[in-house]
């Protein structure tokens, strides 16, 4: 198709060739017919002008000189030949077949005998190219001749046709030569060409461009054209191929990468604690769902956005932003304690630690935020400083009173034997209070360091509890208290320590009476069934609120309220009885109405007569 | 008769001080807690007032911060009977004046060799005469 263009193309190529050489040629003949037109006319003119003006006169109409001229100038487009007087009368005249000669009236001044004028023929109309020059006699002007020519495009001569066909021939002859010509040099491109379309194909093998241009004028040029786009392309290939496996390991090391990712943030957020990563920008980078419960802020407003943002707390805010502003280098980690605003008896801890990079330990990529619930440890620890407190108050009370008696009894006070009695007692009293307090401490030092040993014995549990019930009552004496007893004739025998279940027994009894209410009861009862013996002692004093229900059992525990805190106490006794009830395999369990009373069921497994 | 107002909710030690300093010749009323001797002070202003810390409803400490705020002016001496740990908390009384602390176990001749130089100083100024 392209090549048939190419062909038409040269056809129009040629045939405008052959015009502009056969338009060159006309305007050439016109220009040469031209000057021949002005020879002609300007020597006629002068020759004419030589013949005498009577002898025309004296040819009396017949103007045989003009006619033969006429004939003569036949081939030149003659229109007409005239001899006028100085008066531009016509002596003699003759004009071509259909032409007339124009009346003028030329200048009798010298300076205008002779010339040229373009004129129009009166009867057709075309131009006329008229030469004209003076008739002298003696130097005198007698007339003027005239000679006029048509002054028309001269069609093509026909003569000229062969010459013309002479030239157009090699013209046509030379367009398809030279079309073979480019077509055959064109030939290897167009190859080259389906090679590349072939090349391009989805699927296809690839193959280098091969070239058949042997013995051709542009093969040289080719080949090496050629050859050199082979190499760029096989480079190419090549590139393609090294950027398709570094796009492949780059695929896999980034799921390597995403993976790890993902294995990393899933150990964060399973962690037990609220972790926080801050940028050295101090813009949140990551943060776990344990921190909501914690900070009571949605783990999404804190993404990607700095603590000034969303935390409430102001102190937490200080801590956080004085950890920011520190140099690196003086960065370490830290821990602060604080109360969430909306619960005051919640304690959070937070440290934080700088996260140094690996590779250069003086930069700092950011800060690392745990958040942890720590309520239970400050609960604990403020209940064992109060529990120092506590301590030292209840052995210094009974201390005291002894310093105070003895050093009384050394006196004038000594000497009253009432006296004497009375501060016997206190002191006796006194020394109980704290040998109980002593032996309860000791036993709980004991359990806890796991050095405490059972002594099973088979034991009456029904002389145990008497025994214990007996003393109670003996050191209550006085008090508005009632004491009931209910205990089955029979229980079977128990093997269990002795001394460490009275303690629990005592323990229970004592708590009895130091939360009730004057004029309330304390009730001890047992019963039995064929795998267990269940103790009850029951109590119709303050209660227990229910939310501390779940906490007497821990140790130095003590209900804030002020039923509680009027009454000495450590927090050790129940602690202990539950503790020496477990290390019997037994259970000590609470069930209290606030207000009206406390019951603690102590259960203990029967052992079989022979362990 | 100079009147000491005892603060302490063990009758043993009530016992003791009530039967040591009346036999010293000073005036001796007895309360069981914080709230009671604040109540006894606003019916007549001791001389001196001996207050345990640990007592139950109020406690010493309160009890001193309510008469400093009531009684911004107070004449009395304010003796507290502290154990050591309770020392740590002495802070609460470094913008309180005219308050003594002596320590358990408390010997009632300590006291009472106390209140004799404390009374004589006193005396020597003529506040009390």
């Amino acid at each position: 198709m392209k090549s048939d263009r190419l062909g038409l193309l040269m056809i129009a190529f040629s045939l405008l060739a052959i015009a502009l050489v056969v338009g060159l040629l006309a305007g050439h003949q016109r220009e040469a017919r031209a000057v021949q037109m002005r020879d002609q006319g300007v020597s006629l003119t002068r020759m004419l002008a030589n013949i005498p003006f009577q002898q025309f006169a004296s040819e009396r109409g017949r103007n045989s000189t003009l006619q033969a001229l006429m004939k003569s100038q036949a081939s030149l487009n003659f229109a007409y030949g005239a001899v006028v007087d100085v008066q531009g009368r016509a002596v003699a005249q003759v004009a071509a077949p259909g032409a007339r000669v124009p009346a003028l009236r030329l200048s009798p001044e010298p300076a205008f005998w002779s010339g040229e004028n373009r004129l129009q023929s009166p009867g057709d109309g075309r131009d006329i190219r008229e030469f004209y020059g003076p008739i002298l006699e003696n130097g005198h002007l007698k007339g003027f001749v005239r000679l006029g020519y048509f002054d028309s495009d001269y069609p093509l001569a026909l003569e000229q046709l062969p010459f013309l066909a002479l030239l157009a021939l090699p013209v046509f002859l030379l367009t398809p030569a030279f079309y073979f010509l480019v077509k055959r040099a064109v030939k290897p491109l167009a190859s080259i060409s389906r090679q590349m379309q072939d090349w391009l194909a989805p699927g296809s093998a690839r193959k280098s461009i091969a070239i058949d241009a042997t013995g051709d004028l542009a093969a040289g040029v080719l080949q090496d054209f050629v050859q050199r786009f082979n190499g760029v392309m096989q480079a190419s290939e090549q590139r393609v191929r090294e950027l398709e496996a570094e796009k492949a390991s780059m695929q896999t090391s980034s799921s390597v990468i995403a993976y790890k990712k993902e294995k990393i943030d899933a150990v964060l957020h399973a962690l037990p604690e609220g972790v926080m990563v801050l940028d050295e920008s101090g813009i949140v980078t990551f943060a776990n769902a344990k921190l909501e419960p914690l900070l009571g802020t949605e783990t999404a407003a804190m993404i990607g956005r700095t603590p000034r943002d969303w935390c409430k707390n102001q102190e937490l805010l200080a801590f956080l932003y004085r950890h920011q502003e520190q140099p690196a280098n003086t960065y370490r980690a830290e821990t602060m304690e604080f109360s969430p605003t909306q619960a005051h008896d919640r304690r959070i801890s937070v440290s934080v630690t700088p996260l140094f990079s690996l590779k250069d330990s003086s930069r700092v990529l950011g800060t690392l935020a745990v958040v942890r619930d720590a309520t239970g440890e400050y609960l604990a620890r403020r209940s064992s400083e109060e529990f120092v407190a506590n301590l030292s108050h209840e052995l210094k009370a009974p201390l005291n009173t002894v310093v105070m008696y003895s050093e009384l009894l050394e006196g004038e006070d000594g000497k009253s034997s009432e006296f004497r009695v009375e501060a016997v007692n206190a002191i006796h009293e006194s020394a109980d209070r704290m040998a109980g307090l002593i032996g309860n401490l000791l036993n709980i030092s004991k359990i806890e360091m796991g050095s405490l040993s059972l002594h099973r014995q088979r034991v009456k549990l029904h002389d145990l509890l008497s025994d214990a019930f007996e003393s109670i009552t003996q050191q209550s004496k006085g008090s508005s208290l009632e004491f009931q007893l209910r205990l089955p004739a029979e229980i079977g025998l128990v093997a269990v320590d002795k001394d460490l279940l009275r303690i629990a027994v005592d323990n229970l009894l004592t708590n009895a009476i130091k939360y009730n209410r004057p004029g309330g009861t304390v009730t001890l009862s047992a019963e039995e069934n064929d795998e267990e013996i269940v103790v009850r002692v029951r109590d119709t004093g303050i209660g227990i609120p229910h939310a501390d229900q779940a906490r007497v059992f821990d140790k130095f525990f003590r209900a804030a309220s002020e039923e509680v805190t009027e009454r000495s106490g450590h927090g050790l006794g129940l602690y202990l009885a539950k503790q020496i009830v477990e290390l019997h395999h037994g259970e000590l369990t609470v069930s209290s109405e606030p207000g009206r009373g406390t019951e603690f069921t102590l259960l203990l497994k029967k052992t079989p007569l022979n362990s | 008769m100079k009147q000491i107002l005892i603060a302490d909710d063990e009758p043993h030690v009530i016992r003791v001080l009530k039967l040591t300093l009346e036999r010293e010749g000073y005036g001796v009323t007895a309360v069981g807690n914080g709230e009671q001797a604040l109540q006894q002070i606003r019916t007549a202003h001791p001389d001196v007032l001996i207050t345990d810390i640990q007592m139950p409803r109020m406690t010493g400490r309160e009890l001193c911060q309510a008469i400093e705020k009531e009684w911004p002016q107070r004449r009395f001496t304010i003796i507290v009977m502290t154990s050591m740990t309770e020392r740590e908390q002495r802070e609460w009384v470094a913008s309180l004046k005219n308050i003594q602390f002596l320590e358990k176990p408390l010997s009632p001749r300590r006291l009472v060799a106390f209140l004799h130089e404390h009374f004589s100083a006193d005396g020597a100024d003529g506040k009390h005469a």
